[in-house]
């Protein structure tokens, strides 16, 4: 499956379009707002946890910040901050600009594809012309 | 490819397990705290939050070891009464560690994680429902008030409630076998509000340690607390006189058993401290 095209938010729910590249069928990922709200709201990690949760994680995470965040930020800079960890690729300044013109909630995983991309090419640093052979190849 | 029926239990996210994973961190944090304490009214305005604060310094001063926690997480305002709302909590591998105040009262409250004026705001996917999601999120934060904080091993954890009845009922459910200390003023409107509170802890079984009045003299004919905590059969703990000094102290973050002024509002709570004391001591002996 190709990611094809999103559509959202709208009223906290985000629409994700995929293609078969075989049959030509589309699918669709619908997110629930309300029922990831009310699992949320009782302070567990949905997808299950694989360390302890932090300190006074749930107040920290719902307390509105001045000036308001996009709901996937968190989980956006969770995914940085993994990255890091796990030595992946690097990117260069320009090509993590350009990543930034990416609408943020679906940022991360455009991020991932593209470093999966990279790493399939055996490229250890993510270039903006690679990222441009990426987009048309993965079809982003 | 997967299909949905083919997805066992809640996918892998294992909620049961974690929430029981969090009820199991709360009783293990509060095992080590021999009296939780919450003052409670049902009322607003009754100085829930100036008595909270001075009994926590009074029994602090009598050596105990106190912790304070501002459960009111839409109107905090127990830091600025102890003086410490300047101060800002740290993460630190055993939890939270909450603020030290006066005569080294452990101090936690919303109010230190918010910037000043800054309401209490919680995010929600769906805004416009956000009133839906609102309680279970202030619950959340009051049960990691209780399980996130590193607060050691305390004689005393005082909880200074949020006016209305059903925050008596959130406590009790994360804290089974809290005590109640109830606060009333000396008016009918007070005490029409502070009786469905009395009558919620009969029907549920709670613990109440006393019923205390406050700013009595303020009202002209005024009704009785002891009166009321006669007819509720539950221990009378004292009467506070309404004292502009002690309103005034409070405002600059200045507790009464860090001052050296002698006034009927001190005697006061000297003596609901004496009173909470002996209560205690005659439960331990039930």
């Amino acid at each position: 499956m190709k990611f094809q095209a999103y559509e959202g938010p709208e009223e906290g729910s985000l629409a994700i379009r995929f293609l078969c590249p075989t049959c030509g069928k589309s699918t669709a990922l619908l997110t629930n707002s309300f029922e990831t709200q009310l699992v949320t709201s009782l302070g567990v990690k949905i997808g299950g946890r694989t360390v302890p949760p932090e300190p006074m994680e749930q107040t920290r995470s719902s307390l509105e910040s001045e000036g308001g965040k996009c709901p996937f930020a968190n989980m956006l800079a969770e995914d940085q901050a993994q990255a890091k960890e796990n030595n992946a690729v690097s990117w260069t300044p320009e090509a993590e600009t350009r990543l930034e013109r990416v609408p943020g909630f679906v940022r991360p995983m455009a991020k991932k594809a593209i470093e999966k991309y990279a790493e399939q090419k055996g490229a250890q640093e993510i270039t903006e012309s690679l990222l441009a052979e990426a987009r048309e190849k993965i079809g982003m | 490819m997967k299909k949905y029926k083919d997805i066992v239990g809640d996918g892998g996210s294992n909620i049961l397990a974690q929430v029981k994973d969090q009820q199991r961190r709360l009783r293990e944090r509060m095992a080590r705290i021999r009296h939780k304490i919450a003052v409670v009214s049902g009322k607003g305005g009754v100085g829930k939050s100036a008595v909270s604060a001075n009994l926590a310094c009074f029994l602090a001063k009598r050596g105990y070891r106190v912790g304070l926690l501002d459960a009111d997480l839409n109107g905090p305002s127990i830091a600025r009464m102890l003086g410490v709302d300047h101060q800002r909590l740290a993460i630190e591998p055993d939890g939270v560690r909450p603020v030290t105040g006066p005569l080294g009262v452990q101090v936690i409250s919303m109010g230190m994680l918010l910037d000043e004026n800054a309401p209490t705001r919680w995010k929600s996917l769906v805004q416009d429902e956000s009133f839906v999601w609102r309680g279970a999120l202030e619950a959340g934060t009051l049960r990691e008030f209780l399980s996130d904080v590193a607060w050691g091993d305390l004689d005393f954890l005082l909880l200074d409630l949020a006016p209305g009845t059903d925050r008596i009922s959130t406590v009790a459910q994360l804290l089974p076998g809290v005590n109640l200390v109830v606060l009333t003023l000396p008016s009918g409107v007070s005490q029409m509000v502070v009786k469905k509170s009395l009558a919620l802890a009969k029907e549920d079984h709670l613990s109440v340690l006393g019923l205390v009045e406050n700013m009595t003299g303020l009202f002209p004919g005024e009704a009785s607390g002891a009166e009321l905590a006669q007819a509720f059969g539950v221990p009378f703990l004292g009467a506070i006189p309404y004292d502009p000094a002690l309103a005034a102290l409070t405002d600059q973050g200045q507790p009464l058993a860090l001052s050296s002024i002698e006034s009927p509002s001190r005697r006061a709570l000297e003596s609901v401290t004496d009173a909470l004391m002996e209560v205690l001591s005659e439960t331990a002996l039930r």
